[in-house]
């Protein structure tokens, strides 16, 4: 009973929901749209696209709207008047084809047209072959426009085309704005994509983070910028060491590890050079012979093996083997995971001489 | 150092030298505009240093920064172009280290294009972006395009690291090739390699085989990330992938994920680099919201798991408030937490800019940090500047800065800074 009732609820359910859905559906108003087909005009009977767009071939800006107005259609349908549905897909409610803006572009009809030879073509490809006026080329693809001004884009003059980058962005420059938390995402966007980022800022503005020679800190160097998501602000000196463990390589990417030990020794805060470095814990709990201790320098090393570079990677007197070799406190030397195929690579080197036990 | 600086004094001067070359080109007209630009930063700081005999006293450091930057296209040949820019340091009171002088070239090229954009090289010290991570080399970088959206690149070189005295001898050498039809998106595959002599025998430091790609069909939803292969130990060095949307010209919200393994980054020949199996995970996403006048804001968060437990995260919201656009007058606040393996902290921060009148900016901004375990006896830190602009004439700049801090290495510090920036950006016959 329990399943034959589950059954009728489910039916009813899904006619509910299919009702539901069909009712919303109707209620989805349907615009008028206009059909045209370029192909019976261009291609079939043979017109030219001044034949229509004459005014579009004489305009110097992209301001006014770029379509026939009925008068224009009527010149050769002067017989289809008042035939609302030849054209309307909704000759009840007609409404005029919106024009879609193109704000902050300067673009003359004018003088392209006189460098196409009147061809239009060459910037609205396949347009001649279609059946249907399409929205998807509207504003035509920035590709179209590369195929001639290439240079341009490459020598990173925007202005000739787009009048206000700031108040108008296009749209290169709205998927690259630097909102949101852009710091994290900007070295991938810029992989592989150099000239997008070279369309506003030179190598040097790259070079004052990157450069791995830079003395000053970006938001020292930029302080009148308080808004801005510049790395290093504040007491970084205080937090680096909490932070490199929770992302180091967001530090390798710009510091040489070799970096962390220089300063480090300049600032007397290594072991040996009178400081009081202790890696921030007890030292029985950093490392110790007694298995029930934590031995967190395990834990470090596996999340930050460059950060112990910076500081042990000068020999096997201050490295690893010193405590994980055969015999010694550390016992096995070689992680879990070790691969054989791994043998006689520079590292083995340190023990193996020659490849010796190999 | 001096070695250091020798070698960016003789990169210098090969640009220069470099720069006034003929090349086989289509010669600047006559009459025809060429740009030229430069700037120049002029920093005088004071602050206090890390003593660590008694970390309140009041010991002065007293550098000098000048930063430069030198640039000019078309020079003489239209695609050719020259840029400079380096810095120099005076510490001339430094009770660590002494007086010290230092400076660099940061980027020094000479570069041409040809004028359609098919070929382009570049010779001297720059940043490469051709593979997932960012570096610095001394040589030579080309790219061709010989046409249907495909880019073919090659480039070779030093690595320098001058910094702190490390002078390894680096071979850098790589190339990429991409298919980039720039509207829809790109793919590219690309190689680089590392060879290190530091011990006397070069060894492969670091090589690494990289895909890159991006896709940006739909309007508003824009991919992008890469994927770095470890061609010496085999494996994933370093990936990384954001997908970006943007529902509404006013919102954009962004997810990415990342694997990374610091490991990747270390040369082979260190003993170090037997830890390849500690990858770490990084998830998150981020939102920005902004109103046509008044209102911004944007959040994060993201979280790192390392798969040995004791995993940290990150999350963080930016609102600011701006009352005249034309002067950038705002208000903003900022409230971050992050947690660490081993300690966390709290920030809570406000920071204003204001114009009184036109070529004048005043900004305040104070940062506090509140820790979960104390850091060297402290449990917080406090930060407050307030910085002072004005322009005193066409492109030139005067800003004087005062911060005072308290954290765990002062119990308080007033340090200074004056700063005088000229930039120009001309175009000249």
């Amino acid at each position: 009973m329990n399943t034959r009732r589950r059954r009728i609820a489910a039916i009813v359910g899904t006619l509910l929901v299919a009702g539901l859905i069909v009712a919303c559906a109707s209620l989805v108003r349907r615009d008028d749209r206009i059909r045209f087909s370029h192909k019976l005009h261009v291609k079939d009977q043979e017109l030219s696209c001044d034949s229509c767009h004459d005014e579009v071939m004489k305009s110097e800006r992209l301001s006014g709207p770029m379509w026939p107005k009925e008068a224009k259609c009527l010149e050769c349908h002067e017989k289809e008047e008042g035939k609302c549905g030849l054209c309307h897909v909704d000759p009840g409610r007609p409404r005029t084809w919106k024009h879609v803006r193109t704000p902050g572009v300067s673009f003359s009809h004018a003088t392209h047209v006189e460098v196409t030879e009147g061809r239009c073509e060459p910037c609205h490809a396949g347009v001649a072959q279609r059946e249907a006026p399409s929205e998807a080329d509207r504003p035509i693809p920035h590709d179209a426009c590369m195929s001639c001004h290439r240079a341009e884009f490459r020598k990173i003059e925007c202005r000739k085309c787009h009048e206000d980058m700031v108040e108008n962005p296009s749209r290169p420059t709205q998927f690259f704005s630097h909102d949101g938390d852009f710091m994290l995402r900007h070295g991938t966007l810029a992989n592989g994509d150099e000239q997008v980022c070279a369309h506003c800022h030179r190598q040097s503005f790259c070079a004052d983070c990157h450069s791995r020679t830079e003395v000053l800190k970006p938001s020292l160097k930029h302080s009148e910028r308080p808004d801005a998501p510049l790395i290093h602000r504040g007491d970084f000196l205080a937090r680096h060491a909490i932070e490199a463990r929770l992302d180091p390589s967001s530090c390798a990417k710009c510091h040489a590890r070799q970096e962390c030990t220089t300063c480090h020794e300049a600032r007397r805060v290594t072991p040996g050079s009178g400081g009081r470095f202790t890696h921030g814990v007890a030292a029985r709990e950093w490392a110790s012979d007694d298995p029930s201790d934590p031995n967190l320098h395990s834990r470090d090393a596996r999340v930050n093996a460059a950060g112990c570079a910076a500081c042990h990677d000068r020999g096997p007197a201050t490295n690893c083997i010193r405590c994980h070799k055969v015999g010694g406190a550390g016992g096995n030397p070689h992680p879990a995971g070790w691969s054989s195929w791994q043998k006689d690579g520079p590292m083995c080197r340190w023990c193996h001489v020659n490849g010796a036990g190999l | 150092m001096a070695k250091v600086l020798t070698r960016s004094l003789l990169l210098a001067a090969a640009v220069a030298a470099a720069a006034p070359a003929p090349a086989a080109g289509q010669a600047t007209p006559a009459g025809e505009k060429k740009r030229v630009y430069g700037s120049s930063t002029t920093m005088f700081l004071e602050y206090q240093v890390v003593d660590p005999d008694d970390p309140t006293s009041a010991r002065y450091q007293m550098p000098i920064f000048e930063y430069l930057t030198l640039g000019s296209d078309d020079v003489g040949v239209r695609g050719f172009s020259v840029h400079l820019s380096g810095f120099g340091v005076g510490n001339i009171r430094n009770p660590i280290e002494g007086d010290r002088f230092s400076g660099d070239v940061l980027v020094g090229t000479v570069a041409y294009r040809t004028p359609k954009g098919m070929f382009f090289g570049r010779l001297g010290r720059q940043v490469l972006y051709e593979s997932g991570t960012t570096t610095l080399m001394d040589g030579a970088y080309l790219r061709l395009e010989p046409g249907a959206h495909v880019e073919l690149s090659a480039y070779g070189g030093f690595v320098p690291y001058p910094r702190f005295g490390y002078d390894a001898m680096r071979v850098v050498y790589g190339g990429r090739v991409g298919y980039n039809p720039f509207d829809w998106g790109r793919i590219g595959l690309s190689f680089t390699e590392e060879r290190d002599d530091v011990e006397g025998e070069a060894e492969r430091a670091l090589s690494h085989l990289g895909v890159d790609y991006a896709l940006r069909r739909w309007r508003w939803i824009d991919l992008s990330g890469f994927l770095l292969a470890d061609m010496v130990d085999g494996g994933i060095a370093e990936s990384r992938t954001v997908v970006t949307t943007t529902p509404h010209r006013l919102v954009k919200l962004s997810v990415d994920y990342g694997l990374f393994d610091p490991s990747a980054r270390i040369p082979k020949t260190s003993i170090f680099s037997v830890f390849t199996d500690t990858f770490y995970h990084a998830i998150g996403g981020d939102v920005a919201l902004r109103t046509d006048g008044w209102l911004a804001a944007s959040a994060y968060g993201r979280c790192f798991l390392y798969g040995e437990g004791d995993d940290g995260y990150q999350v963080g919201i930016r609102p600011s408030v701006t009352f005249r656009r034309a002067t950038r007058d705002q208000v903003g606040i900022e409230a971050s937490r992050l947690k660490a393996p081993t300690n966390a902290y709290w920030q809570a921060r406000a920071y204003g800019i204001w114009s009184p009148f036109r070529g004048a900016d005043v900004t305040l901004d104070v940062d506090n940090y509140f820790y979960d375990s104390d850091v060297k006896g402290f449990d917080r830190s406090h930060i407050v500047r307030l910085t002072a602009g004005y322009e005193v004439f066409r492109n030139a700049r005067v800003q004087g800065d005062v911060a005072v801090t308290v954290n765990p290495d002062f119990e308080q510090m007033v340090s200074g800074l004056v700063k005088f920036t000229y930039a120009f950006s001309e175009y000249v016959k």
